[in-house]
C-alpha cells in the first residue's frame, strides 16, 4: 500500500510487484508480476519501485565488508525532524485466531478414504 | 452513506473475485438501507454485476487494454468523487493492490487490507482483519472521512442478489498517459495462485526440480495452480513466482495440497487462509501436520502418482 500512496503523493510513476528493472538515463523497463503472469512497462523517471522477490538475486546481494562498513561513518548524516502527522488508522486489538482441530491422518495405502473425506467431508473436491 | 465496489475484468471479462467482492460491498450497503454502485472498467456485460447486487453501474471504456494502475486509479478516484463515497471496497488482486494506494491517496483516505469481516460502524469504522501474515486478527479503526477496504480473497464468500441495475456510461476526463505495456507473458490455460480453487505445492522433500512432473500431473487433473516452498525456488528447482509463503505470494484457496514441505512458520504463515489443508510428507513428525486438516505421512513419490490416477479414474467415470 505504501509504495502506491507515495507515488500518488509525490507526483511519480510507479510500478508495483517489480521483478525486474533497467534504467537508461530518464527511462526505464520495469517487469511486473501479475496475478498469473507478468508484463513488461516502460515509463520515465521520477519513478516509485515496490520491489518484490526475484527483483535481485540472492546470489546477487552485496554484504558491505568490515572496510565498508567502516567507512559508512564517514559518510554525511543528516537528521531529519519528525513532522507531526496522524495516522488515518489504528490497531485497537489484536486477537488470535480460533485453535485448530488436530489433522486427520489417512494411512497411505487408502487414498479412496482421502478422496472421500475432501469430496463429501470437506467438500473442496 | 454512499459504497463504491471496484470490480475488475480480464480481457472484457469479469474475474472470478467479482462474486465475492460485490456481494461484500452489497452486503455493507444493505446494512446502511443505501444502494451500492459499482464500477467497471473495460467490462463488456456490465449488467451481469446485477447477480450479485450492483443496483447502479457506471462502465468506463478506456481505449486501451494493459491494467495502466495510475489511469485506473484515477477513474475510481472520479467516480468515488461523483457519487459522494464514503467508502471503496477493492479485491485483493494484484491489480487491486497496484492501485489501491493510488486511489486511497487521492482520495485522502484511510485504507486497509486483508479485511475479513464487515465493518462496524459507530463513530468510526472498524474493521477486522488478518494480522502478522494470518497468524493473528487485528481490530482496525479508520479515522477519515473517506475508507478503502481491500477485501481478503476467499474470506466473505459471494451471495446471489439479483437485481436489474442502472448502467451509466462513465466518461471522466483522463490524466496523461505516463506508462506504456510492451511485453506480455501468462501462464496460458493454467490456474493462477490468485484465483485457483485448488493449489499443489511441492517441497524439498522432493529432492531435485526433475521430480515435479508428478506434481503438475496432479495439479493438471484437478484444474489445480502449482506452487513450491522458499527453498525450493531459491535454488532455482521452481521459479519465483510460484514461491508461497510469507515473503512470496500469499494463498487462500479452498484446497491446498502441501507435498515435501515441512510447514516451517513462514510457510504456513502465507497459506493459513486455505481452507482445507492436505499434508503429504514421510516424516510423522514434520510441523505441517499440526496445521493440516488432512494428513498423509508416506513417500511423495509413492502417493502422489497413485493419488493422480485415482483422481484420473474418477473423472472418467464420472463424464
Amino acid at each position: 500500500m505504501v509504495p502506491g500512496m507515495l507515488a500518488s503523493i509525490v507526483g511519480y510513476a510507479f510500478v508495483n510487484t517489480c521483478v525486474g528493472l533497467e534504467i537508461q538515463g530518464q527511462e526505464a523497463v520495469a517487469i511486473r508480476e501479475m496475478d498469473g503472469g507478468s508484463e513488461t512497462l516502460a515509463t520515465q523517471l521520477p519513478l516509485v519501485i515496490g520491489a518484490q522477490k526475484g527483483l535481485v538475486e540472492e546470489t546477487d546481494l552485496k554484504i558491505p565488508n568490515m572496510r565498508g562498513i567502516m567507512q559508512a561513518r564517514q559518510k554525511p548524516f543528516e537528521v531529519v525532524a519528525p513532522q507531526s502527522i496522524s495516522a488515518k488508522t489504528n490497531v485497537e486489538k489484536f486477537e488470535k485466531p480460533a485453535p485448530k482441530a488436530e489433522v486427520k491422518l489417512v494411512p497411505a495405502d487408502d487414498l479412496d478414504q482421502l478422496i472421500d473425506l475432501l469430496q463429501n467431508e470437506a467438500q473442496v473436491l | 452513506m454512499s459504497i463504491l465496489v471496484v470490480t475488475e475484468c480480464d480481457n472484457g471479462k469479469l474475474k472470478k473475485n467479482t462474486a465475492e467482492v460485490v456481494s461484500y460491498a452489497k452486503a455493507i450497503a444493505t446494512q446502511q438501507n443505501t444502494q451500492l454502485t459499482a464500477i467497471a472498467i473495460n467490462c463488456e456485460k456490465p449488467d451481469e454485476l446485477g447477480r450479485y447486487g450492483a443496483d447502479k453501474i457506471l462502465a468506463t471504456r478506456l481505449g486501451f487494454d494493459f491494467f495502466d494502475a495510475a489511469i485506473y486509479a484515477d477513474v475510481v478516484f472520479q467516480a468515488a468523487k461523483h457519487e459522494d463515497t464514503q467508502v471503496v471496497v477493492l479485491s485483493s488482486s494484484a491489480n487491486a493492490k497496484y492501485m489501491g494506494g493510488i486511489i486511497a491517496a487521492k482520495l485522502d483516505a484511510a485504507y486497509v487490507s486483508n479485511v475479513v469481516e464487515m465493518p462496524k460502524f459507530d463513530t468510526q469504522l472498524t474493521v477486522k482483519r488478518t494480522a502478522f501474515s494470518n497468524k493473528a486478527f487485528s481490530y482496525t479503526t479508520l479515522q477519515s472521512d473517506v475508507c478503502v477496504l481491500g477485501l481478503s480473497t476467499n474470506a466473505f464468500g459471494s451471495v446471489e442478489n439479483m437485481v436489474t441495475p442502472e448502467i451509466i456510461e462513465f466518461e471522466p476526463a483522463l490524466p496523461e498517459q505516463t506508462i506504456k505495456q510492451t511485453e506480455i507473458s501468462q501462464a496460458s490455460g493454467k490456474a493462477s495462485i490468485a484465483d485457483a480453487d485448488v493449489v499443489v505445492s511441492a517441497g524439498r522433500g522432493l529432492k531435485g526440480p526433475e521430480n515435479w512432473g508428478m506434481i503438475e500431473e496432479l495439479a493438471d487433473v484437478l484444474g489445480a495452480a502449482t506452487a513450491c516452498s522458499k527453498p525450493v525456488s531459491d535454488m532455482g528447482w521452481r521459479p519465483h513466482s510460484e514461491h508461497v509463503g510469507q515473503t512470496g505470494k500469499p494463498v487462500a484457496t479452498n484446497l491446498y495440497f502441501a507435498i515435501g514441505i515441512s510447514g516451517a512458520i513462514q510457510h504456513l504463515a502465507g497459506i493459513n487462509a486455505s481452507k482445507i489443508k492436505v499434508v503429504i510428507n514421510t516424516d510423522p513428525e514434520a510441523p505441517f501436520f499440526k496445521a493440516a486438516d488432512y494428513g498423509i505421512v508416506g513417500d511423495a513419490f509413492d502417493v502422489v502418482p497413485r493419488l493422480t490416477e485415482k483422481l484420473k479414474a474418477l473423472q472418467s467415470s464420472a463424464v
